[in-house]
């Protein structure tokens, strides 16, 4: 295990999948000091383009964009970190389930894994939305994208445990009659943590890109909490005039989700190889 | 080995699951929308309404019905095809759904087209020359494209074409599919289809390139380049009809994906397709119009998962014993 470790560390795509995540969340998680105008400072000047003080220059509404840019990122990136640990979790659950819970379960468990599969996730994420009401506060947000994340995982915990529970030290752990519970946390989770290491950041890049569409379109969902997804609503309608003000919150989620993706090919790389090249 | 079930008796089967995945979907947003507070009856009447009036008009509506006789009533009305009537338009949801199927379906068949043409073009360049320069840049380009928001990259063109030419009928016509010369319509969808399908070709791309570099390093390409199969030969006639098979099998699956990024393109480029009615009914809580769009795009793509699971069985037969 350090071994691999150390392997992941030194392959390229992980090193800098990794350099480009801490360079969105650390400046997001420092965000007072780095700012020098509160959120909603006034007056600033109008539709400044970027500039030194104004780093991502200012909006329509005379808002400093680098400051909104940076708390906006404490709400989308942690709706996605909710939303991929959620969807990882879930995915797990499920998949372990469904391998190790006899066969009626697994029919079960795999039955609504393609009825979500065959959901769009962006229209159930609307749809749903819509239904909760125009307020739609992170967390709700989070835990819906998490729960329309999890079926990949699911599906591929589950054949690969399928395999996993045919081996020997699984069968004599059942032989000496551990309980169920104790066999899934000692052996088959352990089993599927690296395949859930690819999938975690990989459902983090998907939960930012949902997260920003559906505040995109939404019924004005976040205009109470900046993110990114409610800053690219607000500066589309000016772009002609003020391009900076959709470029700041775009280049950001690029940067995340490039970021993002890069870790999980690094680590499919590290922990599969020969799996993609 | 069990016998291969008979082409028509596997095709049959898919179907009917197919159909029970509907009926699942129908059922699940039914209990969804029953467990939500407020009923149709709620939001159709004045609330300020004389309670007994009100209480009369719910009974003789049918909103006090046990929930087992509202459900089947419901779900009737859903196979028969009567979605209910617009909230905020007044008009059918059926009628509305009949304008927008067509718009979304011949822009979503655009975007699939360009996607796995550009997917498979990538493709083609960057497996032949795996871990060179060449296929390192270019699956950068992909990773890229994959990572970037599809609304930035809708605005980003709109806005390309508006500088380019202030004439281009990007927006502002609300039917584009409806003005008069074919030549006018391309041009009105080349856009929105172009946006869609970047965003698909960078997937495209990727699954293309791993299912080519597969097919590229099996033995008998190598028995073959060793009798001395010329390179292009190897790569067309050899790698490329079996890198087909998990291209077309994962169609399927990647359908959802397709209608979630159309639904953004065709908001921005204000096409009347099915998600800019959902996006409009969301906006004016239409509840009949978000649901009658919801069960449209599921019977969309689960069909459409049927007609790719069944492309997968014309190109490899064997698939058939695995479903």
């Amino acid at each position: 295990m350090t071994a691999l470790r150390l392997a992941a560390l030194r392959h390229p795509a992980v090193g800098l999948g990794l350099l480009l995540l801490a360079g969105v969340v650390v400046p997001t998680l420092f965000a007072p000091l780095l700012c020098s105008h509160p959120p909603a400072a006034w007056p600033t000047p109008l539709r400044a383009p970027p500039q030194v003080g104004y780093w991502f220059g200012t909006d329509a509404a005379r808002r400093d964009l680098w400051t909104l840019t940076l708390y906006g990122g404490r709400t989308s990136l942690g709706v996605a970190g909710v939303a991929a640990l959620l969807g990882t979790g879930v995915g797990a659950a499920v998949g372990i389930g469904a391998a190790w819970g006899g066969p009626w379960f697994d029919r079960a468990a795999m039955a609504a894994t393609d009825l979500w599969l065959a959901l769009p996730r962006l229209v159930v994420l609307l749809v749903v939305t819509h239904f909760l009401g125009p307020d739609g506060r992170p967390l709700q947000i989070a835990v819906l994208i998490g729960l329309t994340a999890w079926m990949g995982v699911a599906r591929v915990v589950r054949s690969e445990l399928l395999a996993v529970r045919e081996l020997d030290h699984v069968v004599a752990a059942r032989a000496l009659g551990l309980r169920g519970a104790t066999i899934a946390r000692r052996h088959l989770l352990p089993a599927v943590v690296p395949t859930l290491l690819v999938w975690a950041p990989a459902i983090f890049g998907q939960a930012l890109l949902a997260e920003a569409a559906l505040a995109f379109l939404g019924p004005g969902a976040g205009a109470t909490t900046p993110s990114w997804g409610a800053l690219v609503a607000a500066g589309a309608g000016q772009v002609s005039s003020a391009w900076w003000a959709v470029a700041a919150p775009v280049g950001a989620i690029t940067v995340a989700v490039v970021g993002a993706h890069l870790l999980a090919d690094g680590i499919r790389d590290v922990v599969q190889p020969g799996a993609s090249s | 080995m069990p016998p291969l079930p008979s082409l028509g008796r596997w095709a049959l089967g898919r179907v009917l699951r197919a159909v029970g995945l509907v009926g699942a979907v129908l059922l699940v947003t039914w209990c969804l929308v029953e467990a939500l507070p407020g009923d149709a009856c709620s939001a159709r009447l004045d609330p300020d309404l004389d309670p007994k009036a009100f209480a009369a008009i719910r009974a003789a509506l049918g909103c006090d019905a046990p929930a087992l006789t509202r459900l089947s009533a419901d779900l009737a009305r859903v196979i028969s095809l009567d979605l209910g009537v617009s909230t905020s338009r007044h008009v059918p949801v059926r009628s509305l759904l009949a304008q927008a199927l067509p718009a979304s379906l011949v822009l979503g068949g655009a975007g699939l087209a360009i996607g796995q043409g550009l997917g498979w073009a990538s493709a083609l360049v960057q497996a032949p020359r795996r871990g060179t320069a060449l296929d390192v840049g270019v699956g950068a380009v992909t990773v890229l494209f994959a990572s970037v928001p599809g609304f930035a990259l809708a605005l980003a063109l709109l806005h390309g074409a508006l500088a380019f030419d202030p004439t281009w009928p990007a927006t502002g016509t609300s039917t584009p599919w409806l003005v008069p010369t074919f030549a006018e319509r391309l041009q009105a969808m080349l856009l929105p289809a172009v946006a869609l399908g970047l965003g698909a070709a960078a997937l495209d791309a990727r699954v293309a390139r791993s299912a080519l570099v597969g097919a590229l390093t099996q033995d008998h390409i190598r028995a073959a380049r060793a009798r001395g199969v010329g390179e292009s030969r190897l790569l067309w006639r050899h790698a490329v009809p079996n890198a087909l098979l998990p291209a077309v099998a994962l169609l399927g699956l990647q359908l959802p994906a397709l209608v979630s990024g159309a639904v953004v393109v065709e908001t921005i480029f204000a096409w009347p397709g099915m998600g800019r009615l959902l996006v409009d009914a969301v906006h004016a809580a239409d509840a009949p119009v978000v649901l009658g769009v919801f069960y449209a795009y599921a019977v969309v793509v689960v069909a459409g998962g049927v007609f790719a699971d069944l492309a997968a069985v014309l190109l490899d037969p064997r698939i058939r014993l695995a479903t």
